[in-house]
């Protein structure tokens, strides 16, 4: 470096020495310990924390929607036993799908043609065979004493437009048949929960005249009962509870309604 | 012994804010008069030095001992200071070579006795030059007389040649010295 560096370099030295203002020194700082300081206990658990708690809430919620309603997921299932179950006394029972593509109705028509190849067959409905059925599924229905008088009745059939092009000229039995798989549909078009109460209401109206039909014919639970009935009223006491017993036997899920029980229990 | 600045931003990176404080210290008077003497207005000045600053402290944990802290400073200084000309539509390389007549400071004659006048006058006129110089050579005599960087250095924190940086520094000086009446 030349004296003339050197005394350009005094010169230069020689103007004034600015610094910056002390407010942007204490934002700097601060902003550096900021950067380098260590979370607070709060802040470092607070994410982990509000997962677990999100998670607790949520499974109590579960179960707290299970205790309230349960065996949700058990009630579809039941709730589509009418449309086969129904096809033992009057109505026939449905043998094929609709072509459905839903998991639900093909799981529903799987069970059906057994049961409808069983209750289709234009036997006296006393037969043993029918009677099996009534108990299988009156087990799944003992909520509902009379399933089987949920049937719907030809009336209320209503052509699907899914049906398949052979039912285009169906046969009185086919019609009845359709009658029993378009509640089914509908009901499997329902979502499982949400659309419990619509898929309620469209049964309404198909149990409707279902019932008035059962109303004439009684079903086979029904005439035996009476018989019992009738024998208790004999003061044929012995040969009731026998009938009772064998009733029991042969309907084990069966409910009696209480106005038949008082009529039929041993006095 | 004193620890090197390059220690110091070691410490700060794994935590120790005391260590930044002292880097702080150290520079913040020369990086602050770069800043300020390579731009116009003081407003402008402190945000793009405070800027600097929050870049140091975001960069911290990548930065790498691989040469002066101050050449990474600089560095970093530089870049701010050209994205801010480049938002004003100024070029640092092409006001190179621009060869601009060095202003002529008004002397206040004022009551004051004349040699310090004379020694204000001077001043005056140094502080004009430089206000006057081209950018990038104003800028390669500040980073060499404020921030102490070497040739070498000025050519790593500017991105240039060092041919480049010494012939600016040249040039620089040159024009400083006819400014003061020294040449």
């Amino acid at each position: 470096m030349t004296d003339s560096d050197d005394k350009l370099l005094r010169r230069y030295r020689g103007l004034s020495r600015e610094e910056p203002p002390r407010a942007l020194d204490g934002a700097i700082l601060a902003a550096a310990r900021r950067a380098v300081a260590k979370p607070s206990w709060s802040r470092r658990w607070a994410a982990p924390v509000s997962i677990a708690a999100v998670l607790v809430l949520a499974f109590g919620v579960t179960l707290e929607i299970q205790r309230e309603e349960p065996g949700i997921e058990y009630r579809e299932p039941a709730r589509s036993e009418p449309a086969t179950v129904p096809a033992i006394p009057a109505a026939p029972p449905m043998e094929s799908p609709t072509g459905e593509k839903k998991e639900e109705p093909r799981q529903a028509t799987k069970q059906a043609p057994m049961e409808s190849r069983t209750v289709a067959a234009p036997r006296p409905m006393k037969e043993p065979v029918a009677a099996a059925k009534v108990r299988e599924s009156a087990s799944a229905v003992k909520d509902e004493p009379f399933a089987t008088e949920a049937r719907p009745a030809p009336e209320a059939f209503t052509p699907s437009p899914q049906s398949p092009p052979a039912a285009a000229s169906p046969a009185p039995m086919d019609m009845m048949r359709d009658a029993n798989v378009a509640p089914l549909n509908a009901r499997a078009m329902a979502a499982p929960r949400a659309k419990a109460e619509m898929s309620e209401s469209m049964q309404a109206p198909a149990r409707a005249p279902a019932a008035s039909g059962a109303s004439a014919a009684p079903s086979e639970p029904q005439r035996e009962l009476e018989r019992i009935a009738k024998l208790r009223e004999d003061n044929r006491d012995e040969e009731a509870d026998k009938a009772l017993a064998e009733f029991k036997q042969k309907y084990p899920g069966f409910r009696i309604p209480d106005a038949m029980l008082a009529r039929v229990r041993p006095r | 012994m004193a620890a090197s600045d390059e220690e110091l931003m070691l410490a700060y990176a794994g935590g120790d804010s005391g260590a930044f404080e002292a880097l702080y210290a150290k520079h913040k008077g020369a990086l602050f008069r770069f800043v300020l003497r390579s731009m116009k207005a003081r407003g402008e000045a402190e945000e793009i030095y405070q800027d600097v600053w929050m870049r140091v402290i975001e960069g911290r944990l990548r930065y790498a001992p691989q040469a002066k802290f101050t050449t990474w400073l600089y560095t970093i200084a530089h870049n701010r200071l050209v994205d801010h000309w480049r938002a004003k539509g100024l070029g640092v390389v092409s006001l190179d070579d621009e060869d601009k007549p060095v202003a002529e400071a008004a002397a206040d004659p004022g009551s004051e006795p004349p040699r310090i006048v004379e020694a204000r006058q001077t001043l005056d006129r140094l502080s004009a030059a430089l206000a006057a110089l081209p950018l990038a050579q104003r800028e390669v005599f500040l980073l060499h007389h404020e921030g102490g960087l070497g040739i070498a250095e000025i050519a790593t924190a500017t991105g240039s040649a060092e041919e480049a940086a010494k012939s600016r520094l040249r040039y620089a000086m040159n024009k400083l010295r006819e400014a003061i009446g020294d040449d």
